[in-house]
């Protein structure tokens, strides 16, 4: 068989290009659904195509999109719904940790309040308490009792200061800045507006608590006042750094931060290789199914393929041997019907007429087992006859990495033939191209409507054929094939169904690169006569 | 029609033998017959010569026997044609009749009955 031929791999599908025809190209979801059917009228295994033209290729297209996006959005779903998951575990264990922490520091304030406000009633009945009402009190009796008051206050707040953690204020009646237990005088504006509204704790930010000596932290003071009588109130600040809380905080924070991620972590990895798992498997599970899928595929062309081979011999011998069956018994017959022959001669001729219509039956019994019956001439949709064609081939082409464009002009007449046998012609003629090719070229199979007849083109960019060759191409036994690998029938039975088709069959190189086979039917007879 | 002499058979089959054996049945018969191998051959006798019945293959090389129908019927409707054909054309024998044909006989076939269905065309 001649090495013109190609092989196909992935159809592209495009959009209509022009009205009334279309081509199709990239593969995955070409418009045939092929399925295995008995044949009503034969043994042949069938397909039950989807016709051609009637198919929307962007519909189809759209759907496989669709197909694919969805299959995205699953394969997303599973971590991003586990991420969120997560997110939100941190999420309130970090907001259940920053509510404690709050809770830790409002005590840590309330510690400071009680100190403060232990302080200022020590003060208080240092200073005397509170005056008796319309008692006469002298301006330099007042400034001693300040002195003296504050210099007892300092004695005794000294020692429940903390160097460098705690500091005690200390506000005398009627001044505006605090005094500390070492005599420094302090000016702070957010403590006094503090007091003034009564609150008993304040928050000190960094640049406050530096301000006093203190870490550079955030620090609490505990506010209160003690009633120093005629000398008016008395005011006492006890601010502590709350670095060891906040440190305690951040610590915290860093040990839920740790948690969070190594369980997520564990969660992801152990999530992670179960779905890599799953996904192996699923992938493995869909790889045997493709792998069934073409086995049965190819078993079904090799059924179709015997059975076209067989049942074009049978054809080819019932034509050959039934006319010179016919010549032998007319003439027998004809020696039986003059009657001038002597007995022995008659009895002659009537072997031969009985032993030839024992060759007769032989003959039609033979074509009967090799094609499941006689040729079935149906008419056909042409269309269909490609569809049918690709439907068996289509995974060839696939494995091989041969793209296949086809190109079916709509409206085609109805041809009048055995279809799984014209299917089998156009097998024949795609296999080829599909071989001739090799990975990466392109097969094109056209059908059209020229004139009285349907032309099913098949064009390649493979190899190519010399004319020599493509003359000799349907002779039964040749091939440009390496030995071994081709039987040399396949074109050589390709004609022979055409010719039982009243058709042509022609092989050609093309004036560029490859091959170009043209199989020419005639429009079924009915259609010819509407049209005329 | 008026006829001169006995009928005149053409009989077409690229198998001269057979061609000739139905021919030899005919003028057995009492008739003119020819027999021809191609079909070119026969529109050209057809065109040239009177013939009252043709009788043709169907499957022949050049003119094929639909063909050579056509244009029996284009050149004198009236002649029967009968055609003969294999096993496997029984379909394309269906599409002569409807062309035209008047009968058709399947090989081999028994030279009685080809020869009956002759007679009776001629006589319709």
């Amino acid at each position: 068989m001649p090495n013109w031929a190609t092989e196909n791999g992935r159809h592209k599908q495009t959009n209509e290009t022009e009205p009334g025809k279309y081509s199709l190209l990239e593969s995955g979801n070409f418009p045939y659904l092929g399925c295995p059917n008995e044949r009503a009228t034969g043994k042949l295994p069938a397909i039950i195509p989807w016709r051609v033209s009637c198919l929307s290729g962007q519909v189809m297209a759209s759907h496989t999109a669709v197909a694919g996006e969805l299959r995205g959005r699953r394969r997303l779903a599973l971590p991003a719904s586990m991420l969120l998951v997560v997110a939100f575990v941190t999420g309130l264990a970090y907001w259940d940790e920053q509510r404690e922490a709050r809770a830790a520091l409002e005590d840590f304030a309330a510690e400071q309040s009680t100190c403060a406000s232990s302080l200022a009633a020590g003060l208080s009945m240092h200073a005397g308490g509170p005056s008796a009402p319309g008692a006469p009190h002298g301006a330099p009796d007042v400034a001693m009792d300040v002195q003296s008051t504050l210099a007892e206050a300092e004695r005794v707040v000294r020692r429940l200061e903390r160097p460098g953690e705690s500091l005690v204020l200390v506000q005398a009646p009627g001044a505006s800045e605090f005094r500390t237990t070492d005599g420094r005088t302090v000016t702070m504006a957010a403590l006094s507006e503090a007091l003034q509204r009564g609150q008993s704790s304040a928050r000190l930010s960094r640049e406050q608590a530096a301000s006093l000596g203190l870490p550079e932290r955030t620090a609490y003071a505990g506010l209160a006042s003690a009633d120093a009588g005629p000398l008016g109130s008395w005011h006492v600040v006890s601010i502590t750094t709350a670095r060891r809380e906040r440190d305690r905080e951040i610590r915290a924070a860093w040990r839920l931060v740790l948690c969070v991620a190594v369980a997520s972590g564990l969660v992801l990895f152990f999530g992670g290789t179960a779905l890599r798992e799953q996904r192996k498997e699923l992938e493995l599970e869909r790889e045997v199914a493709v792998m069934a899928v073409q086995n049965e595929r190819d078993e079904r062309l090799g059924r179709a393929t015997r059975a076209a081979v067989m049942g074009t011999f049978a054809m080819g011998i019932t034509h050959e041997v039934s006319t010179p069956l016919g010549v032998i018994l007319g003439r027998a017959e004809q020696i039986l019907g003059r009657g001038g022959a002597d007995e022995r001669t008659a009895h002659a001729a009537r072997i031969i007429v009985e032993q030839t219509e024992r060759l007769k039956l032989l003959v039609r019994s033979f074509l009967d087992l090799a094609r499941g019956g006689a040729p079935n001439f149906i008419r056909v949709d042409s269309a269909s006859i490609v569809s049918g064609a690709i439907a068996l081939v289509d995974h060839r082409f696939q494995k091989v990495g041969v793209s296949l464009v086809v190109d079916v002009s709509a409206e085609l007449p109805m041809v009048q033939c055995d279809r799984s046998l014209l299917e089998h012609a156009l097998v024949n003629l795609l296999l080829n191209a599909c071989e001739a090719c090799g990975p990466g070229g392109t097969v094109a199979v056209n059908a059209r409507r020229d004139a009285g007849q349907v032309a099913f083109v098949v064009t390649d960019d493979g190899a190519g054929i010399s004319s020599a060759d493509a003359a000799r191409a349907t002779e039964p036994f040749f091939t440009t094939k390496p030995e071994g690998q081709g039987t040399g029938l396949g074109l050589a039975i390709a004609s022979e169904i055409v010719k039982s088709h009243r058709g042509t069959l022609t092989i050609e190189p093309r004036p560029t690169k490859g091959t170009r086979a043209c199989i020419e039917i005639p429009v079924a007879p009915d259609e010819l006569r509407r049209a005329a | 029609m008026l006829r001169d002499g006995p009928f005149r058979i053409l009989v077409v089959d690229d198998e001269l033998e057979m061609a000739a054996l139905v021919a030899d049945e005919m003028v057995e018969r009492g008739y003119v017959a020819v027999a021809l191998r191609y079909g070119r051959d026969a529109i050209e006798r057809l065109r040239l010569e009177r013939f009252d019945a043709l009788i043709t293959d169907l499957r022949m090389p050049d003119v094929d026997g639909l063909a050579l129908l056509r244009a029996s019927r284009a050149l004198d409707p009236s002649r029967p044609v009968i055609v003969m054909t294999g096993h496997m054309a029984i379909d394309t024998a269906l599409e002569a009749v409807n062309q035209g044909a008047v009968h058709y006989v399947i090989k081999p076939f028994n030279l009685s009955h080809l020869v009956k269905l002759v007679e009776d065309a001629l006589h319709m």
